[in-house]
């Protein structure tokens, strides 16, 4: 055994460490620690197997078909598959974009779930309630509460001054000349109005009167929502907040919310309504005895 | 009873009602405290904590360290005695707020529903003319809400819907017989009114104006984005 001198020693140590630097060093080491190249550890997923095997099947379905002009169906079907898939996965991507609009970090997760739920199920059905169901809830976005503070008071204000306008202005006069029975008007009107005051025309002018001022009305409280972008019943009613917190699928009635905001909608117009009759009432009452 | 007395009672009724809604509960406790009797020792014991308070903040806890000691030694001895006297003032208030309200159910709402049952169908003043509303409605100013489900049923059995109210149709075209509009009616409109007048009055003149919240920074960037 010859020895080797204390030079030959160090130069054959050094190109060990050039050459070990060379094949990626501490990083190599690193990658085989956390599992990606040249790792002996298995780096699957329980979740991407499925998709693999499939990917399989479809690459032996094409080396079948291949060769085989004669059945070009299968193939369609699979180019169809493919699109739907892409498809999906196209309202996936728009999904998380809005999510992270919305800054919700934690939905990551949740987008995988998607992701394989949409290629494990055939159909996709699942996957697309889901989507469906999140995306009705997209609907409702988050408001800044100082903001839907000042819209509540925006909307609270302007119905305050609608009554006040269509009682002080519209319906006081005009029961005054409906109801005054031979006492001296204050106005003169020309003869040509004098059929409109007839008592039997009273409801058609008052009812008619109550739609103008109930779609003048609507049409200015659609003028602030869509500036503030807030919708009223959405956000300040708490049925609307009950009903929302239903899970899509527990109560057999498609689309609850909306249904239930409309009915709500309709009902704030009949309360509206409701409210000039009772002033109608009461002032019919002041002029019979007085 | 005429109608008039039956619309005196009725406002009388009303006006209480609408009065106690307007008590609020620091007013409540207000009136509670003046017949309170743990209301004198507590707001004794109270200046007494502020004297203390105010003598150990004047003096040096180091040359004056008997006195202050003795001094925190009778704080901390006050702090129980008031906190044991504010629980005995809060629990007697809130026995007598709840006296308050049930004397207010037994004495106002119970006879004025009781009142309401027995002469809601009074009709309280007679319309101006026959033709103002339509039958329906007529129908409803004088017979209650009831008319909504009774009328079908009269109409079945009778033949027309208001049979309650009127013998012939014919006396209705000559105007003799003429509808009015009975008492639960006229009390349902009468609240309804006097709660849109309130929210007009607290919305325009009490309220106080809310202003505009600051654009935010998301809403600015996104605006910005879209501009580019």
């Amino acid at each position: 055994m010859n020895e080797l001198s204390e030079a030959e020693k160090r130069r054959i140590l050094r190109e060990r460490r050039q050459k070990k630097f060379s094949n990626g060093g501490g990083s190599s080491r690193l990658n085989k620690i956390t599992g990606q190249i040249d790792s002996k550890l298995s780096t699957e997923s329980p979740l991407d197997s499925r998709p693999n095997n499939l990917r399989k099947s479809e690459k032996k379905e094409s080396i079948l078909t291949a060769p085989n002009p004669a059945i070009p169906s299968i193939n369609n079907n699979n180019k169809k598959h493919i699109d739907t898939s892409k498809v999906d996965n196209v309202e996936i991507n728009l999904f998380k974009q809005l999510a992270d609009m919305q800054n919700n970090g934690s939905n990551s997760d949740l987008f995988s779930l998607f992701k394989s739920l949409n290629n494990e199920t055939d159909d996709n059905s699942l996957s697309k309630n889901l989507l469906k169901a999140t995306r009705t809830d997209e609907k409702t976005t988050p408001v800044d509460t100082a903001l839907l503070k000042y819209h509540n008071y925006l909307v609270n204000t302007l119905k305050a001054k609608t009554i006040l306008i269509k009682w002080l202005f519209f319906i006081l006069p005009y029961l005054y000349l409906v109801t005054r029975n031979g006492r001296p008007s204050i106005v003169l009107l020309p003869k040509m109005f004098n059929v409109l005051l007839d008592p039997s025309y009273f409801f058609m002018i008052f009812t008619s009167f109550e739609m103008v001022a109930t779609s003048i009305y609507y049409q200015k409280l659609q003028a602030i929502e869509k500036i503030h972008n807030i919708n009223t019943l959405d956000h300040s009613n708490k049925i609307v907040k009950l009903v929302a917190m239903i899970p899509e699928g527990v109560v057999p009635i498609p689309n609850l919310k909306g249904k239930i905001i409309l009915l709500l909608q309709y009902w704030d117009v009949l309360s509206l309504f409701l409210t000039d009759i009772c002033f109608v009432l009461i002032m019919m009452g002041i002029v019979a005895y007085y | 009873m005429d109608s008039f007395t039956v619309v005196i009672i009725a406002l009388v009724f009303t006006v209480l009602l609408q009065l106690n809604s307007y008590l609020s509960d620091d007013l409540k406790n207000y009136i509670c405290n003046k017949f309170n009797p743990y209301f004198p020792p507590l707001s004794a014991k109270l200046k007494e904590q502020t004297s203390l308070i105010e003598t150990n903040n004047s003096i040096s806890a180091q040359d004056n360290y008997a006195q202050w000691t003795k001094n925190n030694r009778k704080l901390d001895k006050l702090k129980k005695e008031i906190s044991e006297l504010k629980e005995n003032l809060l629990q007697f208030n809130r026995n007598k707020i709840s006296q308050w309200n049930k004397l207010t159910k037994i004495g106002i709402t119970l006879p004025f529903i009781l009142f309401k049952l027995w002469k809601g169908k009074q009709i309280v003043y007679a319309l101006p003319s026959n033709k103002v509303f339509p039958s329906m409605i007529n129908g409803i100013l004088n017979n209650g809400f009831l008319f909504l489900v009774l009328g079908p049923l009269n109409w079945f059995r009778y033949g027309h819907v208001h049979h309650n109210v009127l013998s012939s149709d014919k006396m209705v075209e000559e105007n003799v017989l003429s509808f009015g509009v009975s008492l639960g009616i006229w009390c349902w409109a009468l609240n309804t009114v006097l709660s849109t007048v309130e929210f007009i009055v607290n919305q325009l003149f009490l309220k106080q104006k809310e202003v505009a919240p600051p654009p935010s920074k998301e809403t600015t960037t996104t605006a910005a984005t879209d501009q580019k």
